[in-house]
C-alpha cells in the first residue's frame, strides 16, 4: 500500500473513524487500534517483512527488560541486542553487497540456498535504528524500559514513521501513543494541510523532477555538462521534494490522530555550512548519529584529530546507512572529508564559527555550501564511481552550454510545459522555505485568513495535486484515438 | 456538528472539483472536432436520459454493429416505432448488461434487442482489454449505482495496475493530458440526439465484400457450437432474468457480419434458450432475402452495414417490430409529436453527411453552393481553378485569399491574414491556419483549404483540402 495511493487515503480514513468514534470509556482501547492498523498496514507490504519487525521487537524489548532487571550485566544484553537487531539488518540490507563486492560472491550458494529469506523489509532501517536507541537509552538508565511489548510494539511500528521515519525516541513518542485522544478540529486541519503539501512536493515536484533525471542518467556517458548540472541540480530537488515530502505526508497523518513526530527537515539549503546543513537535513538520523555513535566515540572531547577522526567515521556509516554500494560509502566520505575541510578552514584558517562571517557573505556561504552538497550528490545518484567521474569530468569539460538555449533541455522526458511547471513549483517550494525560515509559518499564516480563501487555497492544492502529480499511467493519445468504430 | 458540516462540504466541494477536473481531462472521444462533429451523438447517456419517460417501446443494446445497424429515426418515418439505440463501440456484455438496467430505471420498452458481438471466446478476451473502448462506454452513464457496479467489473478485467477510482474519476487516468487541453476540452455542448443514438458518420460506401467471406454460406450443416466466453454468457442470462422479470422480450442478434459460421448461430440459439429469449443471426440466407439485404453494397467494412444497408435493415426490423412483437405505432400521438420535429433534423443531418462524404472538389462545391451552408475558403498559389473561379475567384490568383461564402454570395479578399466571424464563431486566417476557438482547421499540404458550417444545425460538418487534382483531403 503506497502512501501516495487512495488505498492509503481510505485505510487511514478507516482506522480515524475507528479511533475517534470509541466511546469515552473505551477510550483506553485507543493504542490498540494504532498497533492493529500499524500491523495490518505493514502486513499489507510483506508479511514475511513482518515476522522480522516482530522478531527485533522482542529481542530489543526482551534485552531492556534484562538490562533492567541484572543491571551488572546491561552491557552484555545491550551488546546482545545490538548484535541481532543490527545484524538483522546487516544481512538482509547488505548481504549482497558483501557477497559480490567484499568477497567475490563466495557466499552465493548460501545465498541463493536463504533467498526467500533474505528479503529486504520495508522501513528496517528506520525502525532499527528507533530500537537500537532505545535500547541504548535504557542502557545508560536515562527512562526505565517499557513493560508491555504492546506498547514497545507500538512505537517501533507505528505505520506514519515506519517507512521513512523521522527516527522516533521512545520517551518523544511513546507517551503520545498510549495517551487517549479526542477529536481537535484544528490539529485535525493542520494534519490535513500538511499532508497536501506534502503530496505537492512528492508527486508534483519530486517525481516531474526524477522524469528529468532519469532522461538524463541513461544517457550521462554523452550528454553535455550543463544538461547534467542541470540533472545534479533536479536530483538535489527531486531528493528534498521527496523525502521532506514524504515525510511531511505522515507526519500529518501522525497528526490527523493527534500524535507529533519530530520534525525532518529545517530549510537545509539556506544553512551558511555543511555542519549547519547536516543539522537541518535528515534532523532525526543526524542527531542519532550524534548521540548513539559520535558522543560515544569521543565527539569533540579528545583533539582535533580525533574529532576529524569521528566525523569520518560517522559520516562513512551514515553513507553505507543509506544504501549499499561503494557510491554511498565514497559519498559519505565526501561529506565527512567537507566537513573536516570546512571545520579547519573557519576554526584555524579564519577563527570564527560560520555564522560569525559578515552577514553580507551569508548567500555566497549558502552558495558554496550548497555546490559542495551537489558536487557529492552527484556520487550519490549515479551507480558507480566510475559513472560520477565520467559525469564530473562532462561538467567541468564539456558545458555544452549552448543546451541552455537549442531545446535539448526538453528531450529528457519534459517539455516546456513541464519544465514550467517544475520550475514554479520549486520557486513556490523556495518560497515557503524562505518564509519558513524567517519564522513565519505557512500554516499558521493560512489559519489566519477567512474561511473562503482558506478553501480556495487548499482545494486549489488538492486539484494541482490531483492534476499536475506524475502518477498512474501516462496518457497516450494514440491508443485513446477514437477509431474503427 | 458545525465541523463535521464544513467537513462535509469541504467534502463534497473536493470531489466535485475532481469531477469537473475529470470532465475536462477525458480525451475528447466525443467532442472530437473531426466528420463526426455533426454526430449529435453515438452514445448512450447524452440523451436517452432525456426522453420522456416510458415513451420508448425498444431498445438496441450493443456496440458499434448496433449504432451502424439500426436508425430509430427510420423506424419512426417507416412505422412509427419509438426506439433508442443505447451502445458504445467494442461493448462488452457486462456492459451491455448495465447499460439495459439504467435504461430500465426511467424506460418501459416491450422488446429489447440485443447484440452479441462479445459472445464468443475469443472476442469477449479482446475486448476486455480494450481500455479506451470500456473507459468511454462508462464515461457515458450518468452517475449511479449501475456505473459504480460497472466500473467495478471493468476495472476487475483490466490488466494496466490502474487503480478501481480512476473509473469513477478520470482525472486519475488522464491527468497528464493537462498540458494538451484546448478549447474543444472545455467545450459541453448541450447534446440532444435526434439519430437516438444511430452513428451518422456510417459511411455510404460498399465493402467489396465476395461469397467466401461467410462461410456458412457453403458449410456443410452441423449440431457443433462455437466457443463462448462464459462470462459474457452469464451477463447475458443475467440480462434474460431481468427482462423475464418484467415481462419484456429479450431478442438476442448478430447483426450481418464477415466469417460467421453455422457453429457460431447454433451457439447463439444456445445461448438464447438458456436466457429465455430469441435468437436471430441474421448471417442467414433467408433473413437476407427477407430484407433485401446485399453483402456486395450493404457493409462499410467486413462487420458494419454501410448507410443504406442500416436504412434497409431498420425499416425491416421495424416493420418485424409492429408485426410480431405488437409495437405501437406512435405516429399522430401528440405526446410524440417532437419524434416529427426531430426526424427534420435528422434529415438535415443526413443531408450535412453527403457533405461530410463528398468525393470531389467539384461534388462538394455543388452541394454547398446549392444548400444552406456557410463556407470558408483560403486559396494558396496552387488552389485548385474550378473551384477558385466558382467562388469568382480570377484563374491565376497569385496572392493568398480568403473567401466568405455566406449562403448566397462570396466576399473575398486578397491577404495573407485576416480575422472576422463564422456564424458564431471568431476565426483569424493567416498562412499558417484557420484558427476558431484555438484550434487549427487547416489541414493539408496546400491548395485550397475549406471550412464548411451547416447554418441550421448551427455547426462545422467539414474541413479539409481541394487539391490541384479536384481530390479531397480531410484529417
Amino acid at each position: 500500500m503506497s502512501i501516495c495511493s487512495i488505498k492509503f487515503l481510505l485505510f487511514t480514513g478507516a482506522v480515524l473513524l475507528v479511533y475517534y468514534l470509541l466511546p469515552a470509556r473505551v477510550k483506553r482501547l485507543q493504542p490498540y487500534i494504532l498497533l492493529s492498523a500499524s500491523l495490518v498496514f505493514y502486513w499489507t507490504l510483506s508479511a514475511w517483512a513482518s515476522a522480522y519487525l516482530l522478531l527485533a521487537a522482542m529481542i530489543t524489548y526482551g534485552a531492556a527488560l534484562l538490562m533492567a532487571r541484572r543491571p551488572q550485566k546491561r552491557r552484555l544484553w545491550l551488546t546482545v541486542d545490538l548484535l541481532a537487531v543490527l545484524g538483522l539488518l546487516i544481512v538482509l540490507k547488505y548481504h549482497a553487497f558483501i557477497n559480490y563486492s567484499v568477497l567475490g560472491g563466495r557466499l552465493s550458494a548460501l545465498e541463493s540456498g536463504a533467498a526467500r529469506f533474505l528479503l529486504l523489509p520495508a522501513g528496517i532501517s528506520f525502525y532499527t535504528l528507533s530500537a537500537a536507541g532505545y535500547a541504548i537509552d535504557v542502557y545508560r538508565g536515562k527512562y526505565p524500559p517499557e513493560k508491555s511489548f504492546f506498547r514497545f510494539l507500538l512505537f517501533v511500528a507505528w505505520f506514519p514513521h515506519i517507512l521513512q521515519g523521522p527516527i522516533a525516541r521512545f520517551h518523544q513518542l511513546s507517551p503520545q501513543l498510549s495517551q487517549p485522544h479526542s477529536f481537535d478540529w484544528d490539529a485535525f486541519n493542520m494534519g490535513l494541510q500538511r499532508m497536501l503539501w506534502g503530496y505537492l512536493k512528492k508527486l508534483v515536484i519530486a517525481d516531474r523532477a526524477a522524469v528529468f533525471v532519469r532522461g538524463v542518467s541513461a544517457h550521462s556517458a554523452v550528454t553535455g555538462g550543463t544538461v547534467l548540472f542541470i540533472a545534479s541540480l533536479l536530483y538535489t530537488v527531486q531528493l528534498y521534494a521527496d523525502f521532506s515530502g514524504c515525510v511531511d505526508i505522515l507526519c500529518g497523518v501522525s497528526e490527523l490522530f493527534g500524535i507529533r513526530l519530530s520534525d525532518n527537515f529545517r530549510q537545509p539549503f539556506f544553512s551558511r555550512s555543511l555542519g549547519e546543513l547536516w543539522r537541518r537535513w535528515h534532523i532525526s538520523l543526524s542527531s542519532w548519529f550524534r548521540d548513539y555513535l559520535y558522543i560515544p566515540l569521543g565527539g569533540n572531547r579528545r583533539g582535533r584529530l580525533r574529532r576529524y577522526a569521528n566525523t569520518l567515521i560517522v559520516f562513512l556509516v551514515s553513507g553505507f546507512w543509506h544504501g549499499a554500494g561503494w557510491n554511498y560509502l565514497a559519498w559519505g566520505a565526501i561529506n565527512g572529508v567537507w566537513l573536516v575541510l570546512e571545520d579547519w578552514f573557519y576554526r584555524v584558517k579564519l577563527r570564527k564559527r560560520p555564522e560569525e562571517i559578515s552577514p553580507h557573505l551569508a548567500w555566497l556561504q549558502m552558495l558554496v555550501t550548497f555546490l559542495l552538497w551537489v558536487f557529492a550528490i552527484i556520487v550519490f545518484m549515479n551507480d558507480s564511481l566510475r559513472t560520477a567521474l565520467k559525469v564530473l569530468r562532462n561538467i567541468l569539460l564539456r558545458p555544452n552550454l549552448w543546451a541552455l538555449g537549442d531545446g535539448t533541455l526538453f528531450r529528457y522526458g519534459l517539455g516546456a510545459p513541464e519544465m514550467t511547471l517544475l520550475l514554479l513549483f520549486v520557486a513556490l517550494l523556495i518560497g515557503v522555505d524562505v518564509l519558513n525560515s524567517r519564522g513565519i509559518s505557512v500554516r499558521g499564516l493560512l489559519a489566519e485568513q477567512p474561511l473562503p480563501v482558506r478553501w480556495v487555497v487548499l482545494l486549489l492544492g488538492v486539484l494541482a495535486v490531483f492534476l499536475f502529480g506524475v502518477y498512474g499511467l501516462d496518457f497516450d493519445a494514440g491508443s485513446f484515438i477514437y477509431m474503427g468504430f | 456538528m458545525k465541523n463535521l458540516l464544513k467537513a462535509i462540504l469541504a467534502t463534497v466541494l473536493g470531489l466535485s472539483l475532481l469531477a469537473a477536473a475529470s470532465a475536462v481531462t477525458k480525451p475528447p472521444l466525443n467532442k472530437a472536432r473531426n466528420r463526426a462533429e455533426y454526430r449529435s451523438s453515438l452514445y448512450y447517456s447524452e440523451s436517452v436520459g432525456r426522453m420522456p419517460k416510458n415513451s420508448l417501446d425498444v431498445v438496441f443494446i450493443g456496440s458499434s454493429q448496433v449504432y451502424d445497424s439500426f436508425t430509430p429515426m427510420e423506424m419512426w418515418r417507416e412505422q412509427g416505432v419509438a426506439g433508442y439505440c443505447c451502445t458504445s463501440s467494442g461493448q462488452q456484455a457486462v456492459t451491455s448488461y448495465y447499460y439495459l438496467r439504467s435504461f430500465l430505471r426511467r424506460q418501459t420498452p416491450r422488446v429489447v434487442v440485443v447484440e452479441t458481438m462479445g459472445l464468443k471466446k475469443e472476442a469477449a478476451a479482446d475486448l476486455r482489454k480494450k481500455e479506451y473502448y470500456n473507459r468511454s462506454a462508462l464515461d457515458q452513464m450518468p452517475f449511479s449505482a449501475e456505473k459504480i457496479a460497472l466500473a467495478r467489473e471493468l476495472w476487475k478485467g483490466q490488466e494496466n495496475g490502474e487503480s478501481f477510482f480512476s473509473y469513477l474519476l478520470p482525472v486519475l487516468r488522464f491527468h497528464s493530458r493537462w498540458k494538451e487541453l484546448t478549447e474543444t476540452d472545455f467545450s459541453f455542448r448541450e447534446s440532444y440526439d435526434c439519430t437516438r443514438g444511430y452513428d451518422l458518420t456510417n459511411s455510404p460506401f460498399g465493402y467489396p465484400l465476395q461469397e467466401e467471406d461467410f462461410p456458412f454460406l457453403t458449410e456443410e450443416p452441423t449440431d457443433a457450437l462455437a466457443e463462448w466466453d462464459e462470462d459474457a454468457a452469464g451477463w447475458y442470462r443475467k440480462m434474460g432474468e431481468l427482462c423475464a422479470q418484467r415481462g419484456i422480450r429479450l431478442l438476442l442478434i448478430k447483426t450481418p457480419c464477415y466469417n460467421r459460421t453455422i457453429e457460431d448461430r447454433n451457439m447463439l440459439r444456445k445461448l438464447a434458450s438458456e436466457c429465455g429469449a430469441e435468437a436471430m443471426d441474421f448471417n442467414d440466407e433467408a433473413w437476407w432475402e427477407r430484407m433485401g439485404y446485399d453483402y456486395k453494397s450493404d457493409m462499410y467494412d467486413r462487420i458494419h452495414l454501410n448507410s443504406e444497408g442500416a436504412k434497409k435493415f431498420s425499416v425491416f426490423f421495424a416493420e418485424m417490430l409492429r408485426r410480431d412483437y405488437g409495437l405501437p405505432d406512435h405516429r399522430g400521438e401528440e405526446s410524440y409529436a417532437f419524434w416529427d420535429r426531430d426526424l427534420e433534423i435528422y434529415d438535415r443531418q443526413l443531408d450535412a453527411r453527403s457533405v461530410a462524404y463528398a468525393w470531389t472538389g467539384t461534388e462538394l462545391r455543388s452541394l454547398v453552393l446549392n444548400g444552406d451552408y456557410e463556407m470558408l475558403v483560403v486559396g494558396m498559389e496552387n488552389a485548385e481553378p474550378a473551384f477558385a473561379e466558382a467562388l469568382g475567384i480570377p484563374p491565376g490568383a497569385e496572392s493568398m485569399w480568403v473567401c466568405r461564402w455566406d449562403g448566397t454570395r462570396a466576399n473575398t479578399e486578397y491577404t495573407e491574414k485576416t480575422r472576422g466571424f463564422f456564424g458564431p464563431e471568431e476565426y483569424e486566417i493567416d498562412d499558417t491556419g484557420i484558427y476558431m476557438h484555438g484550434e487549427n482547421y487547416m489541414v493539408g499540404d496546400g491548395g485550397l483549404y475549406y471550412v464548411i458550417r451547416d447554418r441550421l444545425l448551427d455547426k462545422i460538418i467539414d474541413y479539409g483540402t481541394v487539391d490541384p487534382e479536384d481530390a479531397l483531403r480531410r484529417s
